[in-house]
């Protein structure tokens, strides 16, 4: 059985740092993928149906469930703050900045 | 003749149109409903009157040639927070209470304030406790462990960023750090101070007790009565930093309540440890100019089982407060005169006319007893036999709204929704937990800013109103129904204590826009429990529930008189 964790598709390391980030502070388990796929796909991938992928210019948080499965989205250079609101999304908290 | 019978209640205007024949039951036309303008009784109201008449009469293609009012009397509601202007003297206790959900490290420790960058050369020979600015996290832990190696006692972390658990990671998981401090900037370095964080649900003990923390900050025993305030202030939190400073006597400065002067000429004060008297007590209340019929107070509803919650609310010392007056200058009047181009006529006072209209409930006949619950007051009407007695009491929906908006801390506009629809806790996109504990899932998921907060149902588009309060859906239910129970159904008891008490086993006709509330009409069957009543809420005409029996009453009532 897999752990629970969030998955990440990136091989950008300064993204990974910031994401991985955000999830060690909310203490978050956090799966890294090197492989080129969308957020909804990573989110599949994920025991907790969240995944986060680089979409063009934007960070994208998406579910494995729902019709469209985009739940988040904005600029890399929120990407801490984007890995953050990821990170209680699975743990259930107020998402804070990124709420929208 | 084409009327309109015109109730102007404290929040919503109601406009009946109905055709009269001398000698006929009168035809009832429509009923129109919308937000009063302007206060009770005011001009201002006027223009909300000709709007509905002017909105029906296109409706019905026709306009009425006479406006049919009752006796007006306005309410005033407001709340008063007695502590926001209160100046609170910590006792020479600075403190900060960071807001962060992830501090680092579980414990309690005091020591010497100290920048960053000034963990370099000889180590100082007493505890210390770093400020971390807005740096990299990575770049703070090397320079954190490069002055442990050096000697220096670090014994708990304050950081500006959210790095908490990533910098107590990379150091010293067991050391307290608080994390999130948005005024770093203002914390006297060299100066002495305690950090505590607590275990994970729980929250602060030591700098909560007065005598712990004047132990920690080093405090002599006659400081310690003065560090009360500041403790007080910890408690509930789940993190805290308190800073030594200058002795002082812990005195505070507390905004006085105001003084209600009652009949018998004593005073009493409007505060959350005072119960308003009995109906027509209060003659006066400083700083109000009005010729009083009826006040009435409540402070913000205990927190059953929950002692921390109770306190918080009690510290605020809210107080809201309804004030009935009467008003003799017939200002609606003469602005409808003046823009209306038929008849304006005061056709009876309106507790009158609301058992009128009740009587009109299906199966009810005469009603005996009407309670109108309505925005500004509750009224209670008594009609048995010889027995006729009407008594109107301050504070109704209104200040519930008020006492609901303090406790959320949002406007009373939306209070008024808050109170009337059941709250949920958005748990995940995909899962609402309710007030009684059962969870539903949602096929689409719930917006970002609503996840994780109790959020208002039944919006007319469906969404969900995330409020910022941190209560569980079912403690504020308890709260809500607490401010139904103490304003509405306490007032009820004080109505009929006025009137003198109430025959057992008869009717009452609930009507008024508070009966639409299935809480409120629960509560109020409580209260009234011991007296054996048959408690019904109103239909007037058997369609409109229990709104608009003002209305249909002053047209029943007139159309006696042709």
């Amino acid at each position: 059985m897999s752990a629970p964790s969030v998955v990440l598709a990136s091989t950008d390391v300064g993204l990974i740092r910031l994401v991985a980030a955000a999830f060690e502070e909310e203490a978050v388990p956090l799966q890294i993928l090197a492989e080129p796929i969308s957020a909804r796909a990573a989110a599949v991938r994920s025991p907790l149906g969240i995944g986060l992928a680089v979409d063009g210019t934007e960070l994208v948080v998406a579910l494995s469930t729902g019709l469209d499965g985009t739940y988040l989205r904005g600029p890399l250079d929120d990407a801490r703050l984007l890995g953050r609101a990821a990170a209680r999304l699975a743990a259930r908290r107020p998402l804070g900045a990124f709420a929208g | 003749m084409l009327v309109a019978g015109v109730d102007v209640g404290n929040a919503t205007t109601e406009v009946a149109l109905a055709r009269l024949v001398a000698g006929q039951p009168p035809e009832h036309l429509s009923v129109t409903r919308g937000p009063t303008t302007g206060a009770k009784g005011t001009a201002e109201s006027a223009q909300g009157v000709l709007d509905l008449i002017d909105r029906a009469s296109r409706r019905l293609g026709e306009t009425p040639t006479r406006i049919l009012l009752a006796d007006l009397h306005p309410v005033e509601t407001g709340l008063r927070e007695l502590a926001a202007g209160s100046e609170e003297d910590l006792g020479g206790v600075g403190i900060a209470r960071p807001v962060s959900a992830t501090p680092s490290g579980v414990g309690a420790a005091a020591g010497q304030l100290i920048d960053l960058a000034e963990l370099v050369g000889d180590p100082l020979p007493l505890p210390v406790i770093p400020i971390v600015g807005l740096i990299d996290f990575d770049v703070a832990a090397t320079a954190l462990n490069a002055a442990r190696t050096a000697g220096w006692q670090l014994v708990a972390i304050i950081v500006a960023g959210d790095d908490g658990v990533l910098i107590g990671n990379r150091v010293d998981p067991a050391l307290p750090i608080v994390d999130e401090v948005a005024d770093t900037d203002e914390l006297p370095r060299g100066a002495w101070a305690a950090v505590e964080v607590a275990p994970l649900g729980a929250t602060v003990v030591q700098l909560a007790d007065p005598l712990r923390l004047a132990v920690l900050l080093s405090l002599d025993p006659t400081r310690a009565r003065g560090a009360r305030n500041a403790a007080r202030a910890l408690l509930g939190h789940r993190a805290g930093i308190a800073v030594r400073r200058e002795a002082s006597g812990g005195t505070t400065e507390q905004e006085q309540p105001r003084l209600a002067t009652l009949t018998d000429g004593s005073t009493r004060a409007i505060d959350i440890s005072t119960t308003p008297p009995g109906v027509g007590d209060v003659v006066a209340i400083e700083g109000i100019d009005a010729n009083l019929i009826d006040a009435f107070w409540s402070a913000l509803p205990e927190a059953i089982d929950d002692a921390a919650l109770s306190l918080r609310l009690r510290q605020r010392r809210a107080v809201g407060l309804a004030v009935l007056a009467r008003r003799d200058d017939r200002a609606l009047e003469q602005a409808l005169a003046e823009s209306f181009a038929g008849e304006v006529v005061v056709v009876a006072a309106e507790t009158a006319a609301a058992v009128a209209g009740a009587s009109t409930t299906p199966g009810a006949g005469h009603a005996p007893i009407v309670i109108d619950m309505g925005g500004g007051t509750v009224d209670l009407h008594v009609q048995i036999g010889d027995h006729d007695v009407a008594v109107a009491t301050a504070g109704a929906g209104l200040l519930v709204d008020r006492i609901c908006g303090a406790i959320l801390g949002i406007d009373p506009l939306r209070a008024e929704q808050a109170k009337r629809h059941p709250s949920v806790h958005v748990e995940t996109p995909f899962i609402l937990r309710h007030e009684d504990g059962s969870r539903t899932f949602l096929t689409s998921p719930a917006p970002p800013q609503s996840v994780a907060h109790l959020c208002i149902t039944e919006r007319q588009d469906g969404s969900l109103d995330a409020l910022e309060s941190d209560l569980a859906p079912e403690v504020w239910s308890r709260l809500r129904r607490a401010a139904k129970r103490t304003i509405i159904a306490g007032n009820l008891r004080r109505a009929i204590t006025a009137a003198g008490g109430l025959p057992r086993g008869e009717l009452a006709v609930l009507v008024g826009g508070c009966a639409e509330d299935a809480e409120i009409v629960s509560e109020v069957s409580l209260a009234l429990a011991d007296l054996d009543l048959a408690i019904a809420r109103g239909d007037v005409l058997g369609q409109h529930g229990p709104r608009a029996a003002v209305a249909i009453g002053l047209v029943l009532l007139h159309a006696e008189t042709l």
